[in-house]
């Protein structure tokens, strides 16, 4: 008799429209993190499809929110979904970077 | 039957597969964007249990900083200026001021004696007097000292100055020389002049002296000599305001103050400084 398969946790998906849940922790209008942000616009508007949501935690507003992810330096964004949960800390100004880190295949 | 063709090799361009393996870990990743200049602020957590993240930004590091840098230098500025002005009343205002007093002093003897002499000293005393008030209201409205000095002319006056405590003075001065100075040297020459003439009067007990405004091996030289009873120069260091001015103001020429005395010898004021 053979074994069943060993199943593997199945993997997290966004919901749908939003396969990218993406939080940027910025400190207010700081040169790094305003630059992140609009890297980050950048990048996903070029290569998610629209397949994403940005979400902009400013942590000068609201340091404790820097609690949940764990953060420790700014500018960081964290992907949420898909699963696992994964941070890009610094600017986003390396674009090639970013995508690996989001797991994302690059646009030609 | 043939054998099956080999499958033709693509390449996997996808990003996942050029992925590291391990991403960098949130301290990795942070030393490094902190080396590129990447991050602009640090997440510091204060006290044990729910603690509170305080956000530390460099950018307000900096401007922190920078408004150090501008307040100290704003103090530094102030105190220089506090420096001169006082420098420059002690120097100036007051010493004109007692060189006036010893003048009327003299009238005393002289309204007896002289009294047409007398008339020409309390003149004189008016005339410096005048001085003295148009100086202090250069200092009330900021500009400091007048300047556009003849710093001959002064030289002369201060040296000519009667009283009672007075030595008589030899006035050597090379007037091309005295023209040539730029007008905030000469100032500052004259300041030093009337610090070491009043210490003579005050202090040395002079019969005689000499105030000589020379130029030397390319520089300019102001020697100021008497034949009073000299002082330990050793001593002196340290004491009162006058020599401290002196050489404060010696210094502010970038020049060299010589100042050498013996007891019951006299002494001698040499300052020389380049000539422009």
């Amino acid at each position: 008799m053979s074994k069943a398969p060993a199943r593997t946790a199945p993997r997290k998906r966004a919901a749908k429209g939003a396969k990218y849940e993406l939080c940027l922790y910025v400190a207010g209008n700081t040169t790094k993190s305003s630059a992140a942000l609009a890297n980050l616009k950048r990048i996903a508007d070029e290569h998610l499809a629209g397949e994403y949501s940005i979400k902009v935690i400013d942590l000068l507003k609201n340091p404790a929110l820097a609690r949940g992810d764990q953060i420790l330096a700014i500018p960081t964004l964290v992907r949420r979904l898909p699963s696992p949960i994964r941070k890009i800390i610094g600017d986003l100004s390396d674009t090639e970077r970013v995508l690996v880190g989001l797991d994302v295949k690059p646009h030609a | 039957m043939s054998a099956p063709k080999p499958r033709a090799k693509t390449r996997r361009s996808t990003a996942a597969a050029d992925a590291p393996q391990v991403w960098p870990s949130d301290a990795e990743q942070t030393l490094a964007a902190l080396r590129a200049g990447l991050i602009d602020a640090l997440v510091i957590s204060e006290g044990p249990g729910n603690s509170v993240y305080a956000l530390r930004t460099f950018d307000e590091l900096e401007a922190s900083n920078q408004k150090l840098l501008e307040s100290q230098e704003r103090l530094l500025a102030l105190v220089n200026e506090r420096e001169r002005l006082m420098q420059d009343l002690h120097d100036g205002c007051i010493q004109s001021i007692y060189a006036v007093g010893l003048t009327l002093e003299d009238c005393r003897r002289l309204i007896r004696e002289d009294p047409q002499q007398a008339a020409r000293s309390v003149a004189d005393a008016e005339a410096s007097l005048n001085l003295v008030i148009q100086e202090l209201r250069s200092f009330i409205s900021g500009m400091g000292p007048a300047i556009g000095i003849d710093l001959g002319s002064e030289l002369e006056r201060i040296g000519h100055a009667t009283g009672a405590h007075v030595p008589l003075f030899k006035i050597e001065i090379d007037r091309a020389v005295a023209g040539a100075l730029a007008p905030e040297r000469a100032v500052q020459l004259l300041q030093i002049a009337r610090e070491g003439i009043s210490n003579i009067v005050r202090h040395a007990q002079a019969r005689s002296g000499r105030i000589s405004l020379r130029r030397r091996a390319g520089k300019v030289q102001l020697e100021i000599v008497d034949d009073g009873v000299g002082f330990d120069t050793h001593a002196a260091k340290g004491t009162g305001l006058g020599l401290h001015h002196i050489a404060a103001r010696v210094q502010k020429l970038a020049g060299r103050l010589r100042l050498t005395s013996t007891p019951s010898k006299g002494s001698r004021i040499l300052v020389e400084i380049a000539e422009s």
